[in-house]
């Protein structure tokens, strides 16, 4: 059977898409609400999310119907719908701070002038390109875009160790479990990930120890996100509550940059090649959703929609930022856990309703 | 893919090309640039002012030395000072690429932190940009040239930024790391106070006939004490030099001993350095234990005769290790009775507590330097 996707992509599409979202704005909200635990908050949400891929991961292994059957067969045609609907709705809701942060990301580090909106509308073309390819345009992305991620973590990584304080993280729990709980929920909107794997049952052979490697490739992603974190408070400490977007900052501290040169923009710009796909993945599966929900034909119709809900978004941003942030980390939270961690570990027991039906 | 879609894509590389490599069309013309390079802030009639040194672009075939020009803004905030530099130039403030900002002697009266969390919220300026304190003016300090290079702030970071090797008598800090101090929970910071030692008028002459110039020399040999944010004491040259020695920065470096027993004077160049401060709470009681041990060699030594046999890998003398381990041990506790009678935790002691003893802290945390007693251990050893 020809599946879309190779368990080596799935593999790589964590370790390439997944770790970028989080390296701008989300240590900043982490450290204003656990401060020195934050990583342990970090650590928290990871966890939540590996759960919910562990468990879609080894119980739909054998699957060969996709996530829309299975619902389909599970809720029937109605409820489907319903249930794709919400879907559509987290995605895009997932996607707007993101694209937010990227967009503010840009115009604040990498332009001298304060440019006008036209600058970011590139980034709407590829989101709409993107949508309009199937998932095995993921897959090969992942496949060339992984290394590209690595290698920028890294150059950011260890520059930045360079100059962190780890004591700065002593006491580990001082400021009580409930900040930390706290931190982790008003940061789902970051995290939440296991949504995407929805999409993969189904869609991709599954051999012997391919589970193992998908695990294992999410740890070395969540090694990547919590060493960040640790290394992000180790450098600002006292500060970190303000820092917005540390990339540009962290690694400036080490004397090797002072003697050489900005050469970690290298790694900078690595890592925004693969937040460009990042960023734009929730729009991919909105726009798959409503392909799906209204049986659209016309392989542009729903990309242009999911695009041009964004771009509004992005317009209103201009005025609204506070708004948006406190509606992500405030109101949004339970949603983005309810869709994105809970009801994905449902979809083992809906897969099996089908049969049950059919034996009674 | 057909002829109508491979032209549709050539459009869009084409149009995303242009507004790439024109900043979408908001290209800047470099000769209304001005590249600030270093920042003195003044304050007068609860105004602040700001003066910056340009780096001025200057057309040229062959090498020349750097160019600067000083231009001047006042403002109710440093922002607003900042600001006002664009409106009266006609420049476009650059700060990408301000490497130093110098506070001047007025503004240390009041809460630096009014205009440094500035530089630290602004994306604009560098947290990396180093921060000193003149003990004049800050415009004096950058309007000064000295004979280590025409443009005053490089001179001053050639006699901040050392690296390991050169002795380093003066404290480094800059923007992130003194907010990051003052938000912490000693509030504590030190900024390296920058002095015109000696100034000299050098002589012109050349083809063009100039005038004669004054330069100045600097030094950064003492450091301003800060808590909450003022300043509350000045360290001396043998403090600050204590102080670089407990933060682990002196490897490289040297020490001047005198020697009672033998009567002469030695350099030892410190080799290796390994600094501890210990913080330990027992029964109502804080105890720091400061230790220092410092694997030394002899430079060069001055005695009333010549030592024809003298070789320097020789282990260290008894004698010169007691005075040197004296020297030193003094110097530390000079620093601590400083660091208490100020208040000025720069030692790190409250950080300590929080971080190591977090169950006491609440406790302790406003009577620590009341009830500290402390323990100074300094061994000096040379070849074996």
């Amino acid at each position: 059977m020809k599946y879309e996707l190779k368990a080596r992509q799935v593999c790589f599409f964590i370790i390439a898409f997944l770790p970028v979202t989080k390296f701008f704005s989300l240590s900043c909200v982490l450290a204003t609400c656990a401060k020195e635990d934050m990583w342990l908050s970090g650590a928290f949400s990871l966890f939540i999310d590996f759960i919910t891929i562990a468990t879609l991961t080894f119980f739909c292994k054998n699957e060969r119907r996709d996530f829309f059957t299975i619902l389909e067969d599970g809720l029937g045609k109605v409820g489907k719908n319903a249930v794709l609907i919400f879907y559509c709705a987290f995605f895009l809701l997932k996607s707007a701070v993101p694209v937010v942060e990227q967009k503010d990301f840009i115009e604040s580090t990498l332009y001298l002038n304060m440019p006008n909106i036209v600058y970011f509308l590139p980034f709407f073309v590829f989101a709409f390109f993107l949508a309009t390819k199937r998932l095995r345009a993921l897959g090969r992305s992942a496949d060339a875009l992984f290394l590209i991620t690595l290698s920028g973590s890294l150059i950011i990584l260890v520059l930045s160790t360079l100059g962190a304080d780890f004591s700065a993280l002593l006491p580990v729990g001082a400021n009580g479990i409930g900040n930390v709980l706290l931190g982790s929920y008003q940061t789902f909107g970051w995290f939440s990930d296991g949504a995407y794997f929805l999409f993969f049952i189904g869609n991709y052979g599954v051999k012997k120890g391919d589970v193992k490697k998908i695990l294992l490739s999410f740890l070395l992603y969540a090694v990547i996100v919590i060493f960040f974190l640790m290394v992000f408070y180790g450098v600002f400490s006292y500060t970190a509550f303000r820092e917005k977007f540390p990339l540009t900052e962290m690694p400036s501290y080490s004397t090797v940059i002072s003697s050489v040169g900005r050469f970690d923009y290298l790694g900078i710009v690595f890592i925004l090649c693969s937040s460009l796909f990042s960023v734009s993945l929730p729009l991919f599966f909105a726009s798959k959703i409503l392909n799906e929900v209204f049986n659209i034909k016309k392989g542009y119709v729903a990309p242009l929609l999911v695009t041009g809900i964004l771009l509004a978004v992005v317009l209103l941003s201009e005025r609204f930022t506070h708004f948006i942030d406190i509606l992500y980390t405030e109101y949004l939270p339970a949603a983005f856990l309810l869709f994105g961690n809970i009801l994905p570990l449902f979809i083992p027991l809906l897969k099996r309703r089908k049969y049950e039906l059919k034996k009674d | 893919m057909n002829l109508k879609k491979t032209k549709i894509l050539i459009a869009i590389i084409f149009v995303l090309a242009t507004m790439f490599f024109s900043n979408d069309f908001g290209l800047i013309d470099i000769e209304k640039t001005a590249i600030i390079t270093a920042i003195a802030i003044d304050s007068k009639d609860d105004k602040f002012t700001v003066t910056a040194e340009v780096a001025v672009p200057v057309p040229t075939k062959t090498m020349s030395e750097n160019k600067k020009t000083l231009i001047r803004g006042t403002g109710d905030t440093v922002g607003g000072a900042i600001k006002n530099i664009g409106d009266v130039s006609g420049f476009f403030p650059i700060l990408t690429f301000c490497n130093l900002i110098i506070l001047g002697s007025d503004v240390a009266k009041q809460n630096v932190i009014t205009c440094l969390d500035y530089f630290s919220k602004s994306l604009r300026v560098q947290d990396s940009a180093l921060l000193v304190l003149s003990d004049t003016t800050g415009e004096e300090l950058l309007s000064t040239p000295s004979p280590l290079d025409s443009v005053s702030s490089f001179a001053i970071q050639k006699i901040i930024l050392k690296t390991t090797g050169f002795d380093i008598d003066s404290v480094k800090t800059d923007v992130k790391t003194f907010t990051s101090e003052y938000y912490s929970k000693a509030s504590s910071s030190l900024i390296p106070i920058v002095k015109i030692t000696q100034k000299e008028k050098s002589n012109g002459g050349g083809e063009n006939g100039e005038k004669s110039e004054e330069t100045a020399l600097y030094t950064a040999r003492t450091t301003a004490m800060f808590l909450n944010g003022k300043s509350v004491g000045t360290l001396s040259e043998d403090d600050t030099l204590t102080v670089n020695l407990l933060h682990g920065r002196y490897n490289g470096g040297t020490l001047s001993i005198y020697s009672e027993k033998d009567g002469a004077y030695y350099l030892l160049t410190v080799i290796k350095e390994k600094p501890k401060v210990e913080l330990s709470v027992k029964d109502g009681k804080v105890s720091a234990n400061v230790g220092l041990s410092l694997y030394c060699k002899v430079s060069d030594e001055k005695k009333t005769s010549s030592d024809a046999d003298f070789l320097k890998d020789l282990p260290l003398l008894e004698s010169l290790i007691e005075s040197a381990e004296n020297d030193v041990t003094q110097k530390i506790t000079a620093l601590i009775e400083k660091s208490i009678s100020t208040g000025c935790d720069f030692l790190r002691l409250t950080e300590n507590l929080y971080r190591y003893h977090h169950s006491d802290y609440e406790k302790y945390k406003d009577s620590l330097f009341n009830r500290l007693d402390y323990n100074v251990s300094v061994s000096v050893y040379g070849q074996r």
